[in-house]
Protein backbone atom coordinates (compact mmCIF):
# COMPACT_ATOMS: atom_id res chain seq x y z
CA UNK A 1 0.00 0.00 0.00
CA UNK A 2 1.04 3.35 -1.36
CA UNK A 3 2.57 5.76 2.11
CA UNK A 4 2.74 9.18 2.61
CA UNK A 5 6.55 8.58 2.16
CA UNK A 6 6.43 7.41 -1.21
CA UNK A 7 4.16 10.22 -2.45
CA UNK A 8 6.52 12.38 -1.35
CA UNK A 9 10.02 10.91 -2.24
CA UNK A 10 7.86 10.66 -5.92
CA UNK A 11 8.05 14.36 -5.90
CA UNK A 12 11.70 14.90 -4.79
CA UNK A 13 12.85 12.37 -7.09
CA UNK A 14 11.69 14.55 -9.59
CA UNK A 15 12.63 17.94 -8.25
CA UNK A 16 16.57 16.44 -7.98
CA UNK A 17 16.37 14.30 -10.74
CA UNK A 18 17.36 11.06 -8.73
CA UNK A 19 15.90 7.73 -8.48
CA UNK A 20 12.56 7.80 -6.48
CA UNK A 21 14.30 4.76 -4.23
CA UNK A 22 17.05 7.28 -2.99
CA UNK A 23 14.71 10.32 -2.46
CA UNK A 24 12.39 7.90 -0.40
CA UNK A 25 16.00 7.27 1.67
CA UNK A 26 16.93 10.77 1.67
CA UNK A 27 13.28 11.68 3.35
CA UNK A 28 14.05 9.11 5.86
CA UNK A 29 17.25 10.46 6.67
CA UNK A 30 15.73 13.45 7.35
CA UNK A 31 13.04 12.54 9.52
CA UNK A 32 15.71 10.35 11.80
CA UNK A 33 17.63 13.86 11.92
CA UNK A 34 14.51 15.62 13.08
CA UNK A 35 12.48 13.20 14.78
CA UNK A 36 14.35 10.30 15.44
CA UNK A 37 11.81 8.43 17.33
CA UNK A 38 8.77 9.10 15.10
CA UNK A 39 7.16 6.59 12.44
CA UNK A 40 7.12 8.13 8.76
CA UNK A 41 3.86 7.30 8.80
CA UNK A 42 3.02 8.88 12.13
CA UNK A 43 3.93 12.38 11.10
CA UNK A 44 1.76 14.94 11.07
CA UNK A 45 1.53 17.89 8.48
CA UNK A 46 3.07 20.22 10.68
CA UNK A 47 6.17 17.61 11.61
CA UNK A 48 6.37 17.02 7.86
CA UNK A 49 6.98 20.85 7.01
CA UNK A 50 9.65 20.43 9.98
CA UNK A 51 11.32 17.69 8.71
CA UNK A 52 11.30 19.26 4.79
CA UNK A 53 12.67 22.59 6.84
CA UNK A 54 15.19 21.37 8.84
CA UNK A 55 16.19 17.67 7.98
CA UNK A 56 16.36 17.76 3.94
CA UNK A 57 17.32 21.49 3.99
CA UNK A 58 20.18 20.17 5.77
CA UNK A 59 20.74 17.01 4.30
CA UNK A 60 20.24 18.86 1.22
CA UNK A 61 23.22 21.02 1.73
CA UNK A 62 25.25 18.38 2.82
CA UNK A 63 25.28 17.12 -1.22
CA UNK A 64 25.89 20.64 -1.75
CA UNK A 65 22.48 20.71 -3.45
CA UNK A 66 22.22 24.16 -5.18
CA UNK A 67 18.96 25.37 -4.99
CA UNK A 68 18.12 23.63 -1.49
CA UNK A 69 15.94 26.24 -0.25
CA UNK A 70 13.83 25.82 -3.52
CA UNK A 71 13.64 22.27 -3.57
CA UNK A 72 12.32 22.45 0.31
CA UNK A 73 9.81 25.69 -0.68
CA UNK A 74 8.40 23.28 -3.21
CA UNK A 75 8.23 20.36 -0.83
CA UNK A 76 6.64 21.88 1.82
CA UNK A 77 3.92 23.33 -0.74
CA UNK A 78 3.53 20.00 -2.03
CA UNK A 79 2.97 18.10 1.31
CA UNK A 80 0.56 21.05 1.97
CA UNK A 81 -1.44 21.28 -0.71
CA UNK A 82 -1.82 17.12 -0.85
CA UNK A 83 -2.13 16.96 3.15
CA UNK A 84 -5.33 14.97 2.96
CA UNK A 85 -3.22 11.91 1.92
CA UNK A 86 -1.81 12.17 5.45
CA UNK A 87 -5.40 10.83 6.83
CA UNK A 88 -6.25 8.86 3.13
CA UNK A 89 -3.40 6.58 3.15
CA UNK A 90 -3.47 5.70 6.86
CA UNK A 91 -6.62 4.69 6.51
CA UNK B 1 -44.20 5.25 21.09
CA UNK B 2 -45.05 6.87 17.30
CA UNK B 3 -43.81 6.48 14.25
CA UNK B 4 -41.69 9.64 14.40
CA UNK B 5 -40.10 8.19 18.06
CA UNK B 6 -39.23 4.39 16.22
CA UNK B 7 -37.38 7.16 13.44
CA UNK B 8 -35.46 8.53 16.40
CA UNK B 9 -34.77 5.42 17.61
CA UNK B 10 -33.46 4.04 14.48
CA UNK B 11 -31.69 7.31 13.45
CA UNK B 12 -29.71 7.21 17.04
CA UNK B 13 -28.40 3.19 16.49
CA UNK B 14 -27.54 3.92 13.09
CA UNK B 15 -25.46 7.30 13.54
CA UNK B 16 -24.02 6.36 17.11
CA UNK B 17 -22.40 2.46 16.72
CA UNK B 18 -20.52 3.00 13.20
CA UNK B 19 -19.61 6.44 15.21
CA UNK B 20 -18.12 5.14 17.92
CA UNK B 21 -16.08 2.14 15.70
CA UNK B 22 -14.92 5.32 13.51
CA UNK B 23 -13.18 6.98 16.74
CA UNK B 24 -11.87 4.31 18.46
CA UNK B 25 -10.24 2.98 14.86
CA UNK B 26 -8.87 6.90 14.86
CA UNK B 27 -7.68 7.04 18.34
CA UNK B 28 -5.88 4.04 17.61
CA UNK B 29 -3.89 5.30 13.97
CA UNK B 30 -3.73 8.72 15.82
CA UNK B 31 -5.89 10.38 13.82
CA UNK B 32 -7.44 13.40 15.78
CA UNK B 33 -9.75 14.77 12.51
CA UNK B 34 -11.16 11.94 12.09
CA UNK B 35 -12.08 11.37 15.43
CA UNK B 36 -14.30 14.57 15.12
CA UNK B 37 -15.65 12.77 11.88
CA UNK B 38 -16.74 10.02 14.49
CA UNK B 39 -17.79 12.82 16.82
CA UNK B 40 -20.05 14.65 14.22
CA UNK B 41 -22.07 10.82 13.55
CA UNK B 42 -22.69 10.15 17.18
CA UNK B 43 -23.72 14.01 18.27
CA UNK B 44 -26.55 13.18 14.96
CA UNK B 45 -26.85 10.68 16.43
CA UNK B 46 -27.45 11.83 20.35
CA UNK B 47 -29.78 14.89 18.74
CA UNK B 48 -32.45 11.86 18.40
CA UNK B 49 -32.53 11.61 22.14
CA UNK B 50 -34.20 15.12 22.59
CA UNK B 51 -37.24 14.01 20.47
CA UNK B 52 -37.35 10.64 22.34
CA UNK B 53 -38.21 12.55 25.37
CA UNK B 54 -40.28 15.42 23.86
CA UNK B 55 -37.29 17.90 24.41
CA UNK B 56 -37.18 18.45 20.75
CA UNK B 57 -35.87 22.39 21.42
CA UNK B 58 -32.97 20.71 22.18
CA UNK B 59 -32.23 18.55 19.07
CA UNK B 60 -30.53 22.08 17.60
CA UNK B 61 -27.89 21.80 19.95
CA UNK B 62 -26.41 18.52 19.51
CA UNK B 63 -26.93 18.56 15.41
CA UNK B 64 -25.02 21.72 15.43
CA UNK B 65 -22.29 20.72 17.85
CA UNK B 66 -21.52 17.74 15.28
CA UNK B 67 -22.01 20.08 12.33
CA UNK B 68 -19.02 22.26 14.22
CA UNK B 69 -17.27 18.76 15.02
CA UNK B 70 -17.80 18.15 10.98
CA UNK B 71 -16.21 21.80 10.06
CA UNK B 72 -13.12 20.81 12.36
CA UNK B 73 -12.59 17.69 10.36
CA UNK B 74 -12.73 19.11 7.36
CA UNK B 75 -10.38 21.85 8.45
CA UNK B 76 -8.18 19.44 9.91
CA UNK B 77 -7.58 17.12 6.76
CA UNK B 78 -7.91 19.47 3.99
CA UNK B 79 -6.70 22.80 5.09
CA UNK B 80 -3.94 23.29 7.68
CA UNK B 81 -1.56 25.61 7.10
CA UNK B 82 -3.64 27.01 3.81
CA UNK B 83 -5.99 29.88 3.01
CA UNK B 84 -9.42 28.36 4.22
CA UNK B 85 -12.91 29.45 4.95
CA UNK B 86 -13.46 28.17 8.04
CA UNK B 87 -13.17 30.97 10.60
CA UNK B 88 -15.95 33.05 8.51
CA UNK B 89 -17.89 29.71 7.85
CA UNK B 90 -17.56 28.85 11.68
CA UNK B 91 -19.30 32.45 12.72
CA UNK B 92 -22.05 31.61 10.03
CA UNK B 93 -22.83 27.90 11.73
CA UNK B 94 -23.02 29.64 15.26
CA UNK B 95 -25.11 32.51 14.33
CA UNK B 96 -27.30 30.10 12.85
CA UNK B 97 -27.07 27.55 15.37
CA UNK B 98 -27.92 30.86 18.00
CA UNK B 99 -30.82 31.19 16.03
CA UNK B 100 -32.24 28.26 15.63
CA UNK B 101 -31.74 27.73 19.44
CA UNK B 102 -33.44 30.64 20.37
CA UNK B 103 -36.15 29.84 18.16
CA UNK B 104 -36.63 26.52 19.13
CA UNK B 105 -37.28 27.86 22.69
CA UNK B 106 -39.55 30.37 21.53
CA UNK B 107 -41.44 28.53 19.36
CA UNK B 108 -41.76 25.74 22.05
CA UNK B 109 -43.15 28.07 24.22
CA UNK B 110 -45.53 30.09 22.25
CA UNK B 111 -45.73 27.32 18.94
CA UNK B 112 -45.74 29.76 16.39
CA UNK B 113 -45.07 28.11 13.07
CA UNK B 114 -43.83 31.05 11.47
CA UNK B 115 -41.40 31.46 13.64
CA UNK B 116 -40.78 27.36 14.17
CA UNK B 117 -39.84 27.88 10.72
CA UNK B 118 -37.22 30.26 10.78
CA UNK B 119 -35.72 28.15 13.30
CA UNK B 120 -35.59 24.81 10.87
CA UNK B 121 -33.82 27.44 8.32
CA UNK B 122 -31.60 28.10 10.73
CA UNK B 123 -30.97 24.87 11.21
CA UNK B 124 -30.68 23.78 7.37
CA UNK B 125 -28.08 26.53 6.99
CA UNK B 126 -25.68 25.17 9.54
CA UNK B 127 -25.93 21.47 8.07
CA UNK B 128 -25.74 23.08 4.23
CA UNK B 129 -22.80 24.86 5.17
CA UNK B 130 -21.20 22.36 6.78
CA UNK B 131 -21.92 19.23 4.46
CA UNK B 132 -21.24 21.55 1.49
CA UNK B 133 -17.79 22.58 2.52
CA UNK B 134 -16.68 19.31 3.42
CA UNK B 135 -17.75 17.75 -0.20
CA UNK B 136 -16.24 20.71 -1.83
CA UNK B 137 -12.78 20.03 0.15
CA UNK B 138 -13.34 15.98 -0.70
CA UNK B 139 -13.70 16.76 -4.42
CA UNK B 140 -11.06 19.42 -4.54
CA UNK B 141 -8.61 17.39 -3.18
CA UNK B 142 -9.51 14.82 -5.21
CA UNK B 143 -8.56 17.11 -8.50
CA UNK B 144 -5.41 17.42 -6.84
CA UNK B 145 -4.33 13.53 -6.39
CA UNK B 146 -6.10 12.24 -9.54
CA UNK B 147 -2.55 12.09 -11.23
CA UNK B 148 -0.38 10.56 -8.43
CA UNK B 149 0.63 6.76 -8.64
CA UNK B 150 -1.42 5.83 -5.86
CA UNK B 151 -3.98 3.32 -5.39
CA UNK B 152 -7.10 3.74 -6.92
CA UNK B 153 -9.17 3.76 -3.94
CA UNK B 154 -7.62 6.45 -1.98
CA UNK B 155 -8.52 8.43 -4.88
CA UNK B 156 -12.25 6.97 -4.46
CA UNK B 157 -12.53 7.45 -1.10
CA UNK B 158 -12.15 11.74 -1.97
CA UNK B 159 -15.34 10.99 -4.26
CA UNK B 160 -17.28 9.45 -2.25
CA UNK B 161 -16.71 11.53 0.78
CA UNK B 162 -17.48 14.52 -1.65
CA UNK B 163 -20.68 13.36 -3.16
CA UNK B 164 -22.12 11.73 -0.16
CA UNK B 165 -21.79 15.31 1.91
CA UNK B 166 -23.73 16.59 -0.96
CA UNK B 167 -26.66 13.78 -0.65
CA UNK B 168 -26.58 15.65 3.31
CA UNK B 169 -27.51 18.73 2.09
CA UNK B 170 -30.99 16.54 0.44
CA UNK B 171 -32.49 16.82 3.96
CA UNK B 172 -31.60 20.61 4.65
CA UNK B 173 -33.51 21.13 1.32
CA UNK B 174 -36.60 18.98 2.51
CA UNK B 175 -36.54 20.92 5.62
CA UNK B 176 -36.85 23.94 4.09
CA UNK B 177 -39.23 23.05 1.76
CA UNK B 178 -41.62 21.30 3.62
CA UNK B 179 -43.42 23.81 5.07
CA UNK B 180 -44.46 25.92 2.43
CA UNK B 181 -45.53 22.93 1.00
CA UNK B 182 -47.51 21.87 3.42
CA UNK B 183 -49.28 25.47 3.20
CA UNK B 184 -49.82 25.43 -0.49
CA UNK B 185 -50.59 21.20 -0.62
CA UNK B 186 -52.78 21.56 2.40
CA UNK B 187 -51.12 18.88 3.97
CA UNK B 188 -48.27 17.84 6.47
CA UNK B 189 -45.26 16.34 4.72
CA UNK B 190 -43.22 16.12 7.73
CA UNK B 191 -43.52 12.25 7.97
CA UNK B 192 -42.66 12.27 4.04
CA UNK B 193 -39.32 14.34 4.74
CA UNK B 194 -38.36 12.31 8.17
CA UNK B 195 -38.46 9.47 5.77
CA UNK B 196 -36.32 11.03 3.33
CA UNK B 197 -34.01 12.16 5.99
CA UNK B 198 -33.57 8.61 7.12
CA UNK B 199 -33.34 7.35 3.67
CA UNK B 200 -30.67 9.84 2.28
CA UNK B 201 -28.85 9.02 6.27
CA UNK B 202 -28.66 5.40 5.73
CA UNK B 203 -26.72 5.44 2.19
CA UNK B 204 -24.72 8.62 3.96
CA UNK B 205 -23.80 6.44 7.35
CA UNK B 206 -23.52 3.34 4.88
CA UNK B 207 -20.74 4.85 2.75
CA UNK B 208 -19.22 6.31 5.66
CA UNK B 209 -19.07 3.10 7.29
CA UNK B 210 -16.85 1.48 3.95
CA UNK B 211 -14.70 4.41 3.80
CA UNK B 212 -13.13 4.29 6.48
CA UNK B 213 -13.47 0.13 7.21
CA UNK B 214 -13.17 -0.44 3.76
CA UNK B 215 -13.24 -4.45 3.24
CA UNK B 216 -10.31 -5.57 1.06
CA UNK B 217 -12.73 -7.03 -1.83
CA UNK B 218 -14.23 -3.35 -2.24
CA UNK B 219 -10.39 -2.32 -2.01
CA UNK B 220 -9.22 -4.91 -5.20
CA UNK B 221 -12.67 -3.73 -7.09
CA UNK B 222 -11.32 -0.35 -7.42
CA UNK B 223 -7.90 -1.21 -7.55
CA UNK B 224 -8.45 -3.95 -10.31
CA UNK B 225 -5.83 -3.10 -13.14
CA UNK B 226 -3.69 -1.36 -11.13
CA UNK B 227 0.21 -2.15 -11.14
CA UNK B 228 1.83 -0.49 -8.02
CA UNK B 229 5.28 0.95 -9.00
CA UNK B 230 6.96 0.24 -5.76
CA UNK B 231 10.14 -1.01 -5.55
CA UNK B 232 11.62 -3.07 -2.25
CA UNK B 233 13.62 -0.35 -0.66
CA UNK B 234 17.75 -0.92 -0.94
CA UNK B 235 19.48 -1.80 1.58
CA UNK B 236 22.21 0.74 1.80
CA UNK B 237 24.03 2.44 4.30
CA UNK B 238 23.79 6.27 4.89
CA UNK B 239 27.12 7.49 3.32
CA UNK B 240 26.36 4.64 0.33
CA UNK B 241 23.02 6.58 -0.22
CA UNK B 242 24.07 10.17 0.30
CA UNK B 243 27.09 9.05 -2.12
CA UNK B 244 24.85 7.82 -4.56
CA UNK B 245 22.42 11.08 -4.57
CA UNK B 246 25.67 13.62 -4.95
CA UNK B 247 26.91 11.61 -7.85
CA UNK B 248 23.40 11.80 -9.58
CA UNK B 249 22.98 15.63 -9.11
CA UNK B 250 26.20 16.05 -9.90
CA UNK B 251 25.77 14.53 -12.87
Amino acid sequence: MTSIMEVLGDELANLLSIKPIQAKGLLRLSIRDVMPDKLAEDLTLQNLTDVLKKGLKGRLDRIGASNSEMIVNKMVNFATKKQSLITNLKT
Amino acid sequence: MDIIDVFYLIYLIMMCIPGILIMIKALKINLTNVVYFGLLMVFNGLASIPGILDLSYLTPVFRNVGFIFLMLFTQKTFYENKKSPFPILLICIIIAAVTTIIIEVVGFTIVDPAISYIGDISLATSMFIAFSWCGYAALTSYKEVKSLSIEPHFKKRYQFLGVVAFINDIPAILFVLQAPLNVVLQTDLLPLVFLGFLITSMIAVFIYYILWFMPTSVKNYFNKGYTSKKSAEEELSEEELMKGIKEEIDK
